[in-house]
């Protein structure tokens, strides 16, 4: 790009070199004109004024390549200095920039992980809720079952138990019952 | 040996056996209000149970045949049986001769001489006995002791 900028600034400062001969050649050659025309001239002096011409011609053209030399080597240092600072400035923009989007990242790094922890508690605790409701649907179902259970094997056991009951015990045995029951009894009846 | 009609009524162990001795004893008093004591054998021989036919002839033989005598003991013989009290006992068997004996023995030594057992047959009380006595109530069978027992087993849901 800096060789591409060089080039075009040579380029202008030869076309302008250029038209600047140019410009100086026609002045010349009008002057030659003017005194080729002068008849007040002898050849003489004529020679003169078109060495002196000629002369005035080479030392403009010579401080014009000076200028120009000395304006392409202040072009060239204030590119210079211009890139230097460009690169400076692109640097800190670029820093800028940069310290921006890792702001910008970071806060958004900082929200999304507070709204992830936010997300995170609230099915957190969802879960909780519905896992301590679920246990304890479990529990009363468990308590619906068992009373199903019980409900139905109490009554079997009782069954069971009478019929065992009646059928074990001896007529001796129902008599002693009857007598320990009027001996219960007797603390009682006995204070009527 | 004349027995005396506090120890005709001693024997008297059931609600029953009362109830029937005071219909014996009502027949012979009507006989004796309404009749002659010729009638009074008639009415031995055929109008009240067999048992206490027997048992009344022979007292009033104990007696010597004075009817006197005879009607004043069936007077009071009445008079203390209709004021026994009733001792009822249900109990999961069918009693026999000898378990009222023991268990008339019992109340009338226990509780009071003027007693009689009011026994009802109950096979569902399973065992023991319900006694019911001047307004008090106590459960002593078996059935209720499994009761207790079954409700304490069971969850509050079915109880």
């Amino acid at each position: 790009m800096r060789s591409t900028t060089n080039k075009k600034t040579s380029e202008l400062l030869d076309t302008s070199r250029q038209k600047a001969d140019q410009i100086i050649e026609k002045a010349q050659r009008k002057a030659l004109e003017l005194i080729e025309n002068a008849k007040l001239y002898d050849e003489e002096t004529k020679k003169e004024l078109i060495a002196q011409l000629e002369d005035a011609r080479k030392a403009q053209s010579e401080e014009f390549k000076k200028i120009s030399a000395e304006f392409l080597t202040d072009y060239e240092k204030a590119l210079a200095g211009i890139k230097t600072e460009t690169t400076a400035d692109l640097g800190e923009v670029t820093k800028k920039i940069q310290s921006d989007a890792l702001s910008q990242v970071e806060d958004l790094s900082h929200v999304i992980e507070k709204e992830t922890v936010g997300a995170e508690k609230v099915v957190e605790q969802k879960i909780e809720e519905e896992y301590a409701k679920a246990r304890q649907e479990i529990e009363e179902y468990k308590k619906k079952k068992f009373a199903t259970i019980d409900a139905s094997v109490y009554p079997i056991l009782r069954k069971v138990a009478e019929e065992i009951l009646s059928k074990s015990l001896t007529f001796e045995d129902q008599q002693q019952l009857v007598l320990d029951a009027l001996a219960q009894s007797k603390k009682e009846f006995n204070a009527v | 040996m004349k027995r005396s009609a506090a120890d005709i009524a001693s024997t008297v162990r059931t609600k029953q056996e009362a109830d029937i001795c005071i219909d014996d004893v009502d027949h012979l008093l009507t006989a004796y209000y309404q009749t002659d004591t010729k009638d009074i054998e008639n009415v031995l021989r055929n109008k009240i149970s067999a048992k206490n036919a027997q048992l009344f002839m022979s007292i009033l033989s104990e007696y010597g045949g004075d009817h006197t005598l005879f009607q004043a003991f069936l007077e009071k013989l009445h008079q203390q049986i209709s004021s026994f009290s009733v001792f009822q006992l249900t109990i999961a068997f069918d009693p026999n001769d000898s378990t009222l004996d023991v268990l008339s023995l019992w109340v009338k030594t226990n509780i009071s001489p003027l007693t009689v057992l009011d026994v009802v047959c109950n096979p569902h009380i399973l065992g023991g006995a319900i006694i019911s006595y001047k307004g008090i109530y106590k459960d002593f069978s078996l059935k209720r002791k499994l009761d207790e027992l079954f409700n304490k087993k069971k969850p509050m849901s079915i109880v």
